[in-house]
């Protein structure tokens, strides 16, 4: 490599670089040494050990439970719904285009404002799915959606839909890029529909789906703006998932040291689901590939 | 019998198609009869809107307006200032080999486990330490900083597809580099560059937690936060929160199905592979 271009690269990625320490590598680092320094009391600023754990640790299984519940239970479903409405899109038809929008209307929707438009359809006076619901008769009275048992289920609802336009677009998108020749030579050989979905579409998604699994479960994992716009992370500790947890823990008591030990349990939680999901899809990758 | 199956298969479609775009239009569809409702029967249960209520969307507009000023300002700083740092850095990273550069590129993926609430109480303290809570350059910073990374991914997968034979035409003929980026690279990139573009713009204007974090003034507030206020007021006024719900997601929607097509094809170059 040359001088010009050694020095072009140098100024090329600085900035990059510099943003990146500030805004990533530090903080990551300040919540690592946040997480075992004591904040309240009279042991502030000093090391504390394994303190701010003992203080949240009645709070961890409930908390942690309900992040996965809220997490896998939102993912899943946007994924199979999100790949069988790629499918349902992907041929031709009539309206396509007005179909294709329409589903992808959710996707860049400001998380609050899913929060908000999903009160209107659950709240208990005016909220149009009970008024859908009293129609068809399937309830005689209005449920109430952000009670403590329903509520997880509800905000889980949210997420569902805005999650889905994304697996979405990444099927669809992936979808175009299979030759259609392939599904022709199938025909010719005598395949059956499903027979060319399990054995042609499938695994050329496979990609795509691991990729579209891996991020959907990261970004879920961390949502705070739509449970803290809908319930803020209630009743009592209903919908209480540890992006909540960290925000409660820093604004309501003032603890830095037990929010930042959240924050390190999210991100040993991620970097374990992270290396699972890789193992699994790098083992069944192989033999493939 | 193949007839009849292709006619229960096609009821089938166009069911799930129906069915499933409906579930797409429902918090949308509720709060458009809230909007148009007078404040004295938001109360009343509609199913199909029985009022004409339009001064609601002038009400919504004042009270977020002044959110969505800020938000655009945000949304087009942060957005040049990612690309005037990305594209650079993900052209050389796309076109030459170095020491690092499988770190640097490990290290951006790495910093997408991590985004958002994680290091909010670290850049909380930071920026109080700092004395720069409120400070608009800092979160614009911060803004421009959990994009970086996504962004120099999408162009790096773009760059590569181009073909190097210009560039080097243009360096033989003298052309300094940052010259040939400009006037070589640039005006071939669009569709690249337009999809990172959206994407940084539309994920800046939906940011909530940064600024809620970083802001406590309200003048400063994002219209996420101006909503956000709104739905803890004493008071709901749900026949506001509905029409300034439906305007704020005007621009990123118009932008994302205005763009629509530059999206899929950025998705099936590179963007998620």
């Amino acid at each position: 490599m040359n001088k010009v271009l050694r020095r072009a690269t140098f100024y090329s990625l600085m900035p990059l670089t510099v943003v990146i320490i500030l805004i990533y590598l530090i903080p990551v680092l300040n919540v690592i040494m946040n997480a075992f320094t004591g904040f309240t009391g009279s042991s502030t600023g000093e090391f504390v050990g394994l303190a701010n754990l003992a203080k949240i640790q009645a709070e961890i299984p409930k908390t942690t439970l309900t992040t996965l519940i809220w997490t896998m239970g939102s993912v899943i479903p946007a994924i199979i719904l999100g790949l069988v409405l790629a499918l349902l899109l992907h041929e031709n038809f009539r309206l396509k285009k007005f179909f294709l929008a329409m589903n992808l209307v959710p996707y860049s929707i400001p998380l609050i404002i899913v929060a908000s438009f999903w009160l209107f359809v659950f709240n208990q006076n005016f909220g149009i799915l009970n008024g859908l619901l009293l129609a068809l008769g399937i309830t005689s009275k209005p449920i109430t959606f952000l009670s403590y048992d329903n509520a997880l289920t509800s905000v889980i609802i949210a997420r569902i839909w805005r999650a889905t336009p994304f697996a979405f677009i990444n099927f669809y998108a992936a979808l175009t890029t299979i030759p259609t020749d392939l599904y022709e030579a199938a025909s010719v050989d005598g395949a059956t529909p499903s027979q060319k979905f399990w054995h042609i579409t499938l695994p050329l998604l496979k990609s795509v789906l691991s990729t579209t699994l891996i991020v959907l479960t990261v970004w879920t994992f961390l949502v705070f703006d739509i449970i803290y716009g809908m319930t803020g992370g209630g009743p009592v500790d209903a919908t209480r998932i540890i992006s909540v947890q960290i925000y409660k823990e820093l604004f309501h008591f003032k603890d830095l040291g037990t929010a930042s030990m959240w924050s390190l349990i999210a991100i040993v939680i991620l970097t374990i689901i992270t290396i699972i999901y890789w193992a699994l899809f790098e083992r069944k990758g192989k033999p493939d590939d | 019998m193949i007839e009849k199956q292709t006619i229960g298969g096609a009821f089938l479609k166009w069911s799930l198609r129906i069915v499933i775009t409906l579930f797409a239009l429902l918090p949308m569809y509720a709060a458009i009869i809230i909007a148009l409702t007078p404040s004295s029967h938001v109360m009343n249960m509609q199913l199909f809107p029985r009022y004409f209520e339009i001064s609601n969307f002038a009400t919504g507009f004042i009270t977020i307006g002044n959110g969505i000023k800020n938000s655009f300002f945000y949304s087009i700083t942060s957005t040049v200032l990612t690309l005037v740092i990305s594209i650079p850095a993900a052209y050389v990273l796309a076109r030459h080999n170095f020491r690092g550069k499988q770190i640097i590129l490990f290290g951006l993926l790495f910093t997408q486990m991590i985004a958002g609430i994680v290091l909010l109480p670290s850049l909380y303290t930071l920026f109080h330490k700092a004395n720069a809570i409120n400070s608009v350059l800092g979160v614009i910073l911060v803004l421009t900083g959990v994009n970086l990374a996504l962004v120099v991914w999408i162009f790096y997968g773009y760059f590569q597809t181009l073909p190097v034979s210009i560039e080097e035409a243009a360096m033989l003929d003298g052309c300094g580099y940052l010259r040939m980026l400009v006037k070589v690279i640039l005006p071939i990139s669009g569709p690249g560059i337009a999809v990172g573009a959206i994407f940084v713009f539309v994920n800046t204007y939906n940011e909530f937690v940064i600024p809620l974090f970083l802001f406590t003034d309200q003048a400063k507030y994002p219209l996420t936060l101006s909503l956000y206020s709104m739905l803890t007021d004493t008071t709901m006024r749900w026949e506001v929160i509905a029409p300034a719900s439906l305007i704020a997601i005007i621009p990123p929607t118009l932008i994302f199905l205005f763009f629509q097509k530059y999206i899929i094809s950025g998705l099936t170059t590179g963007a998620v592979k």
